[in-house]
């Protein structure tokens, strides 16, 4: 069995290709390994309410825009990006 | 199932929405309840926009692990890229944030969370958690 500082080692020995193939294990692993039950909506809830103190209802409503603000490049008839 | 969080719907709660509040409390302990990079990128965007220090500390330690942390890989970008060219291809454009959401929820066989209807140009369910549930909704 190796240790983690093995495989870190092991991983310069590696080419691309074998490295892209790892890559993508981890990814699958990782989704195999999705965990329900994270969530705990009173503890959420309560950082919400620390956030929101010493802000008003219109600064809130700022970040609000600024998170949901939606960069779409305008295309012209030609199908190209209007400059 | 897998529910993925658009930046809308961590709005929402950010903002006590109540039937969004309702509607996480049914499924926080049976339902996986997800974020992913781009949305993440959003809303602290927002939260980088107005708020000071202690504030996206609150967000980093106590809301944003309150959600599944779902990275996209490399083959949710080149599907991201074929949804874009799809959607192009039939007349619309939409974000390349949502785009990248789509991507991953399309590979999880997830449910984005979202009010956008931008979504419907796309092979992936949606519900809208601002609302009461429907007939149409997973659970």
């Amino acid at each position: 069995m190796l240790n983690l500082q093995e495989v870190k080692e092991a991983i310069d020995y590696l080419s691309p290709e074998e490295r892209a193939e790892l890559r993508a294990y981890l990814d699958e692993r990782e989704t195999i390994t999705l965990r329900a039950g994270t969530m705990n909506i009173d503890a959420l809830l309560e950082a919400v309410r620390e956030m929101h103190e010493g802000l008003t209802e219109s600064e809130w409503d700022e970040i609000v825009q600024a998170m949901n603000e939606e960069y779409i490049e305008p295309v012209d008839d030609d199908g190209f990006p209007r400059l | 199932m897998i529910y993925l969080f658009d930046t809308n719907a961590v709005a929402d709660l950010m903002s006590a929405h109540p039937t969004m509040l309702a509607r996480v409390r049914k499924h926080q302990q049976q339902h996986v309840l997800g974020l992913c990079q781009p949305v993440d990128y959003e809303v602290w965007r927002g939260l980088r926009w107005r708020t000071a220090a202690s504030q996206q500390q609150l967000y980093t330690n106590r809301i944003k692990p309150q959600f599944e942390w779902i990275p996209l890989t490399d083959a949710d970008w080149r599907q991201a890229a074929q949804f874009w060219a799809q959607a192009r291809t039939a007349g619309k454009q939409l974000s390349d944030v949502d785009l990248l959401l789509a991507a991953l929820a399309f590979r999880l066989n997830a449910v984005i969370v979202t009010n956008d209807d931008d979504f419907d140009a796309l092979p992936v369910r949606r519900e809208n958690w601002r609302q009461a549930p429907t007939d149409d909704d997973e659970s």
